[in-house]
């Protein structure tokens, strides 16, 4: 294989390398900054998972349950 | 959110708060339940002081929800009726949602505002002072370990045990009160008193520790420690602590023997301590284990520390640094949208310079 070939070569990989550096970056923006599990938010469109919790008296409540009308979840704690 | 919910309860759509594991423990002395029971107590103490009306649901101990969901501890979701996730947010942002609502189920004719929610302002109990034995100084970054209850007990875990690897050879040992017990240090009883037992493999010296000696009466601040760790072992530590349980309302102070178990692997749901500010009172009380002094966030120098303490007088920091510790997190770079919508002040949809500008330190 001749100079020119090697170039070639060595651009090919070049482009290959920016290309995988930019899906990376594009996923890592996709994520946000991550958090101290670094999991993924589910995706939208997904079917929320089937968990057992409870309701504040203690009761065994099943997110399977949480069907029939729009439901609003948020995270919180005392802290 | 209130305001949120206010409008839509009524249109038939369903609100929950959902309980997990702290991300700040020890914030306002709030320390990690033990048990479900504690969760719950938890639930009823959020709902009191934040007077909202947003039924809560309450995680398993293992936090499955919150992992399945992405482990983030502000974020929120809108599901449809046939089960699917339509809105996945990072970090909670009510004025979103409230656009997201108007798009799913149509918008209000005159959405609620703050202002006409008249929430209660839950006076503040009257406790035991803070701020009288100073917090302990870390040498470095530390990361939360597995700890649990070493018995059944009928008697509930007055004093919570936190434990943390500082710098992969130290290991901190903080014993909160828990406040839903309404319990303090009688500083006039014997301080405190532990003993570790290490599996084979593991030496923690020193293997014991003693309360400090506080002038105060009472106080209701941690007592922290630091020992030096060597090895690992998937065997847990064994910590027996001895203590006086005294209530603020002076109905007991009695004596309790109390294990606890402290595995050497972190804590995924550990959360992360708030630095404690400089101790305004000082305190006289000095734990063994470690010095005690004000301490700067991770360890910066001083120069760094004088940058952090300037850079803490503008607005768009102090807004994302929500915990106040000097540094923005990953979790408070989550919520950077809702956070820097709360510059906003005169509310006309648009930071503007006025709104940017330096405030002096409070």
């Amino acid at each position: 294989m001749g100079e020119k070939g090697e170039a070639v070569k060595k651009a090919r990989w070049l482009a290959v390398l920016l290309v995988a550096c930019c899906a990376t970056q594009a996923a890592a923006q996709r994520i946000g900054t991550g958090s101290a599990m670094g999991a993924d938010l589910p995706a939208v469109g997904s079917v929320l998972p089937d968990i057992t919790v409870y309701d504040q008296r203690g009761q065994v409540v099943s997110t399977a349950t949480l069907r029939g009308s729009y439901t609003v979840l948020v995270f919180g704690c005392l802290t | 959110m209130e305001t949120v919910y206010r409008d839509y309860a009524p249109r038939g759509v369903r609100f929950y708060y959902v309980y997990k594991a702290l991300a700040h423990p020890g914030t306002n002395g709030y320390v990690t339940p033990y048990n479900l029971q504690e969760r719950l107590q938890h639930i009823a103490e959020a709902k009191r002081t934040l007077g909202t009306q947003i039924p809560w649901l309450c995680d398993s101990m293992d936090n499955a929800l919150k992992h399945a969901l992405g482990d983030r501890p502000n974020s929120e979701f809108v599901v449809d009726p046939r089960g699917r996730i339509v809105v996945a947010r990072a970090w909670s942002d009510p004025a979103e949602l409230r656009k997201d609502l108007e798009r799913l189920v149509g918008p209000v004719d005159r959405p609620t505002r703050v202002a006409d929610l008249h929430m209660p302002q839950p006076p503040a109990a009257e406790r035991p002072p803070r701020g009288i034995v100073p917090p302990l100084e870390l040498p470095g970054r530390s990361v939360p370990l597995r700890v649990q209850p070493g018995q059944d007990s009928e008697q509930p875990y007055y004093v919570k045990l936190r434990a943390e690897l500082v710098q992969d050879q130290q290991l901190y040992l903080g014993f909160y009160l828990d406040p839903l017990y309404l319990v303090h240090w009688n500083n006039e009883a014997p301080a405190l008193q532990y003993e570790i037992v290490s599996p084979a493999g593991v030496r923690v010296s020193p293997d014991h520790g003693t309360g400090p000696s506080v002038e105060a009466k009472a106080d209701v601040d941690p007592r922290e420690f630091l020992h030096r760790l060597e090895g690992r072992a998937t065997e847990p530590l064994r910590v027996t602590l001895r203590y006086f349980a005294c209530d603020d309302a002076a109905t007991f102070c009695k004596p309790m023997t109390q294990t606890f178990e402290v595995f050497l692997q972190t804590d995924p749901d550990g959360g992360q301590r708030r630095v404690p500010r400089r101790s305004a009172s000082g305190g006289r009380g000095v734990p063994s284990g470690g010095p005690q002094s004000a301490r700067r966030p991770s360890g910066l120098s001083r120069e760094a520390d004088r940058a952090a303490q300037m850079l803490q007088r503008f607005p768009l920091f102090q807004v994302l640094d929500r915990d106040k510790d000097g540094l923005i997190s990953s979790e408070e770079l989550d919520g950077a949208p809702a956070a820097i919508r709360r510059l906003d002040r005169n509310r006309n949809g648009r930071v503007e310079p006025s709104e940017l500008r330096p405030r002096p330190l409070r």
